[in-house]
């Protein structure tokens, strides 16, 4: 259906998932399967550590316990620093999309992401998947948020967000222009302030609402989800957070990171610092190949 | 550029008329205070009025409020003394230390004005309300130990005693015009040394030892009670607290300041008249300089920066800016047409006008909330109105200024003792207490803090203590101080014209501006949701905060506050703290039911009405009745909900108020709401007064009914369509009400509004009321 061309973050054909030998990996591995599935993707497991034979027996037992064929799968096996092992058989293997779960840690906040997954987050040259709680069945993603920050991936971002959609049977799909100006923010608490603020603000978001909608690459009809678009004057990469904890979104999908602190960035901060620190809900960081 | 200010002239050309009205009121009552203020302040009394003039004139043409009225405040009595006195220097010169304070209020002025610069506005939002009404409620007893003695016409040297001394000698006070001790200057001169000694420390002259024979005379005269001084001051005292509570329309013709006014002056004539002279001694009257160019004084800048001096000009600056914000905000509550006032604009002007103030003499410029509010209540519209308050002043100074030497200390110590106690009276503590028992504390802590230390370190022991009691109360302390300055807030137009706003994390005092601003970008007009489900905690202050922005948006727009319920409150006030936590209680302080309220209980369960003890927000839909179009619900508690054939009746407790601050009266109330499924006339039927029977003061009677004589003789009915309500009131219903108790009634055509009076009722008379309400309904059903 769609043609990976050269900047294309989609279609996701090879997903990959990092395991640990924990009793949580039984749910990860659950999860991927049934994102391989909906995709129609090959599935990679990576594990960081020597290979032995128990490690083996306990690996086979928990591909047993997901329903995945232990002979479908390709293993890998790698010894090293988890993050680089993990990044450098991403890179072998083409991974797609990257698939991993958060710590879930009560008495801090709720989802936090550890040290490993933060240089994941930030090193990886493909797209993420943060679960917060890994199910048995599955998520069911429900309802969508995608950023539409100002910024050249942002086009990449949410075409993958529609398309992710597409495959997981998402019922709503919300796009979120977070949006600063100084101008729209600044003001007086009079009435005759509050006015010129508002016509203000009505003429970005007219603006906005023309730019989001020339990001459509997919067709309408193909769609079978409500979109609906939001705009949050406020600090960039904090407000979408909130936004997607407010409106009990099920993924929250981002840019990636920048990398090196070029002109665009300087134009355009964008930092998902805020949403790693809090995980609002299941994270996606999408991946735009040739554009950094 | 012409046109704009053709259009913000118009509403001023238009209504000129109705602001020229209500400056003449608030004109004669900002005289007496504006001399009231500048003595108790330890300034010359004509810097009150020159503070008044500059400040009507200045803020009238540059400031951003709409009603508002600017002049000298109450808040800076305090301030102004302290700074007189210690520059005064050692032998306090009041004169000296007058002219360098002056300096400092034009310094202070500057840095208002660049407070306006930086958007500051929003400084009095960053204080916990509790600490706030502390350091009013300190103010309050400052100037009431101040001004007490002035009552009794005894001066203590402002410069010998602390606030803290003035306040234990007020029992001396007491126990000496008991006495009806006072010696008169010839006996004292007969009195031996030690004799002159021991009576001079009964009366507390502390320096006994320093003064020769006539200095200790001169000052025990100034230290004894004066007999004819103390009449004028507490009947005074007497006019202010009365006032409010007679109900005689002859009274409230004036404000009560203006009737001490005259009363003083009427006495100066009557003891003129008794004794062919003035027992009062010249000293105990106000003393203006006899030419007016000499009441100007200079600044002089000579000890700037000194430490005194650079406290002074922070303390007029935050509490001269607090002061003027917080009145601003209770004025935009007020006002009529709902409007909102500019503050960072109204503090540039405010600098302003208190630099104009300082350069000649007068006072720093703030805005007022007594004096606002009088000006509301007389139908003011526009900021022409301060204008014209400022002219009016300058014209009675020039022409009546023989008058105005007339009017003893006494006199305006009794108005000012009357609003030390508005400001802190006793049910000040108890509504605070209501809240939760840890504002009490922080309440007690600033209060305390400000009469022992001052002003600034009163707010700053409240700051403090609240953000202590709050992280030690917090069942997230280690988190509490790194999620409190996250960016916590958003705001969202869910639909076309309904936002949504969502809080998380900590929401209190420190960080209340963030959710402030976002939610002053939505016009009034708009629907808000208000989503508390992700924060942990929420304070005092923001409930507080929220529930004046839901009756904001109540006329035309509206304003939910959702996702609390999982919170637990600190006690059932709606203004109480709420914390999520599901494992800790120890801010579990929710009352049991009382007595009255079990037996309500179980009265209506007899009804078969539903109970509801807790408070709540407000009844729906009260604003629509003719009683409370200028009163703003407090809450409800006590809700009784029942369904009769033709309706529903609603039975509540509500406390209310009207005016806000030192010009706020509380009401309490019974009431009971009857929505009904059919169409009345609208109409309110109140009982016609003894008084209002005799004299028809510039009151029309009402609708008469012409089969009902007497009828109309006892009850007054009003309405908007005479011929209506006169084919409703018929035989039936008029006999009904002539041979049954008397009830306010009222009727917005789809509910009645009926009440006894103006306070609680106990449990027989909810009974009364009830079968009352339900009798009438039986009448009048088609």
């Amino acid at each position: 259906m769609h043609k990976r061309s050269n900047n294309s973050a989609f279609p996701f054909e090879t997903i990959a998932t990092a395991i640990a030998l924990s009793p949580r990996a039984e749910n990860i591995l659950h999860e991927s399967k049934r994102l391989a599935e909906q995709f129609n993707a090959e599935l990679i497991l990576i594990h960081v550590g020597k290979k032995t034979e128990e490690k083996k027996n306990k690996l086979d037992a928990l591909l047993n316990k997901a329903g995945i064929n232990k002979e479908k799968p390709t293993i890998v096996w790698k010894d090293g620093a988890v993050a680089e092992s993990i990044l450098d058989s991403c890179k072998n293997y083409k991974v797609d999309l990257l698939v991993f779960g958060a710590i879930d840690k009560e008495s801090l906040y709720k989802y936090y992401v550890g040290s490993v997954a933060r240089d994941l987050c930030r090193k990886a040259k493909c797209s993420l998947l943060l679960i917060t709680s890994p199910l048995k069945n599955g998520q069911r993603f429900n309802h969508i948020v995608v950023n539409g920050v100002q910024h050249p991936k942002t086009k990449s971002t949410v075409n993958t967000a529609l398309y992710f959609s597409q495959k997981t049977f998402v019922k709503e799909l919300t796009i979120v222009g977070e949006l600063t100006s100084k101008k729209a923010i600044q003001h007086d608490d009079d009435n005759r302030s509050v006015n010129n603020l508002n016509r203000e603000r009505n003429k970005i978001i007219q603006e906005e609402e023309n730019r989001l909608t020339a990001l459509f690459e997919l067709d309408k009809d193909e769609m079978k989800f409500n979109i609906s678009r939001k705009y949050i004057f406020g600090k960039i990469g904090h407000s979408i957070g909130l936004f997607a904890q407010t409106v009990r979104a099920d993924l929250l999908v981002v840019n990636s990171p920048n990398k090196k602190l070029g002109l665009i960035d300087r134009l355009f901060p964008h930092d998902i610092e805020y949403i790693l620190g809090d995980l609002p809900c299941n994270l996606l960081i999408v991946h735009t190949r040739n554009i950094e | 550029m012409n046109k704009i200010n053709l259009t913000r002239l118009k509403p001023i050309l238009e209504n000129w008329k109705f602001d020229f009205m209500a400056a003449i009121g608030v004109a004669l009552i900002a005289l007496p205070l504006a001399l009231g203020l500048a003595t108790a302040s330890g300034a010359p009394p004509s810097a009150g009025i020159i503070t008044s003039i500059v400040g009507g004139i200045v803020v009238a043409i540059l400031g951003g409020g709409h009603v508002s009225i600017a002049g000298p405040g109450y808040g800076l009595i305090v301030v102004m003394l302290t700074s007189i006195i210690s520059l005064g220097g050692n032998g306090a010169h009041m004169v000296a230390g007058f002219q360098y304070t002056l300096a400092a209020i034009i310094v202070a002025g500057c840095l208002m004005v660049l407070f306006g610069f930086l958007r500051l506005g929003i400084l009095a939002d960053l204080f916990p309300s509790s600490a706030i009404q502390g350091l009013l409620a300190g103010i309050g007893i400052i100037i009431i130990a101040q001004q007490f003695h002035i009552m009794f016409g005894i001066h203590f040297a402002k410069s010998e005693f602390n606030n803290y001394d003035l306040l234990m000698a007020i029992p001396n006070t007491l126990i000496q015009t008991f006495s009806l001790k006072s010696i008169g200057i010839e006996e004292l001169h007969k009195m031996s040394d030690v004799e002159l000694g021991i009576y001079a420390k009964e009366l507390l002259v502390n320096d006994i030892d320093k003064l020769n024979r006539d200095l200790l005379i001169d000052k025990i005269i100034k230290y004894q009670f004066n007999i004819w001084v103390t009449i004028i001051g507490v009947i005074s005292l007497i006019i202010m607290f009365a006032h409010s509570k007679i109900h005689l329309k002859v009274v409230h013709i004036l404000p009560a300041p203006l009737w001490v006014v005259i009363i003083a002056l009427g006495f100066h004539y009557l003891f003129k008249f008794i004794f062919g002279f003035d027992p009062i001694e010249a000293q105990c009257y106000i003393q203006l300089p006899d030419k007016l160019e000499e009441s100007i004084l200079h600044p002089d800048f000579g000890r700037i920066l000194e430490k005194d001096s650079i406290i002074a000009i922070f303390s007029i600056t935050i509490i001269g800016s607090l002061e003027s914000l917080l009145s601003l905000k209770a004025v935009d509550k007020l006002d009529h047409f709902k409007r909102r006032s500019n503050a960072n604009k109204d503090l540039k002007a405010l600098g302003i006008a208190s630099i104009f103030s300082g350069l000649i003499g007068g006072l720093p410029v703030v805005t007022v909330i007594s004096r606002s509010s009088v000006n509301v209540n007389n139908g003011a519209r526009t900021r022409a109105s301060n204008l014209f308050k400022g002219l009016l002043l300058l014209a009675i100074i020039l022409l009546c200024k023989p008058l105005l030497s007339m009017i003893s200390y006494s006199a305006l110590a009794g108005i000012l003792v009357y609003t030390g106690y508005k400001l802190c009276q006793p049910t000040q503590f108890i509504s605070i207490y209501k809240v939760g028992k840890e504002q009490l504390i922080i309440f007690i802590a600033t209060f305390l803090a400000t009469i022992y230390f001052n002003l600034l370190i009163g707010i700053t022991a409240g700051i403090i203590t609240t953000l202590l009691l709050q992280v030690i109360f917090s069942p997230h302390r280690r988190l509490f101080l790194r999620e409190i300055f996250l960016p916590n807030t958003i705001l969202f137009e869910e639909s076309a014209g309904r936002y949504y706003v969502s809080v998380k994390w900590i929401s209190n005092f420190l960080n209340y501006f963030i959710l402030k601003k976002k939610l002053d970008t939505v016009p009034k007009k708009k629907h808000i949701t208000l989503d508390f489900s992700l924060a942990k905690m929420v304070d005092t202050t923001v409930m507080e905060h929220m529930f004046y922005y839901q009756q904001d948006y109540e006329k035309s727009g509206s304003f939910e506050v959702i996702g609390l319920d999982i919170h637990q409150p600190a006690s059932n006030h709606p203004f109480a703290v709420r914390h999520l936590d599901h494992s800790e209680s120890e801010m579990q302080g929710i009352d049991t039911l009382s007595t009255h309220q079990k037996h309500m209980r179980q009265y209506m369960r007899t009804l078969n009405w539903e109970y509801h003890p807790e408070y709540v927000y407000g009844i729906k839909d009260l604003k629509n009745f003719p009683y409370f179009e200028y009163k703003n619900i407090d809450y409800a508690y006590n809700v009784c909900i029942g369904k009769i054939d033709q309706g529903h009746c609603q039975l509540f407790d509500i406390e209310y108020h009207e005016g806000e601050f030192i010009a706020k009266e509380d009401f309490k109330s019974t009431m009971i709401k009857i929505d009904i499924d059919f169409q009345i006339p609208n109409f309110t039927l109140d009982k016609l007064s003894r008084l209002e029977k005799l004299i028809h003061l510039g009151s029309d009677k009402g609708i008469e009914l012409e089969n009902h004589p007497d009828f109309s003789k006892r009850f007054k009915l009003k309405g908007r369509s005479p011929k209506s309500i006169r084919d409703f009131f018929n035989s039936e219903l008029v006999l009904f009400f002539e041979s049954n108790p008397y009830y306010h009634i009222e009727s917005n055509g789809k509910s009645i509004l009926i009440a006894k009076k103006e306070a609680l009722a106990s449990l027989s008379q909810i009974k009364a009321l009830v079968s009352f309400s339900l009798r009438l309904i039986e009448k009048i059903k088609p």
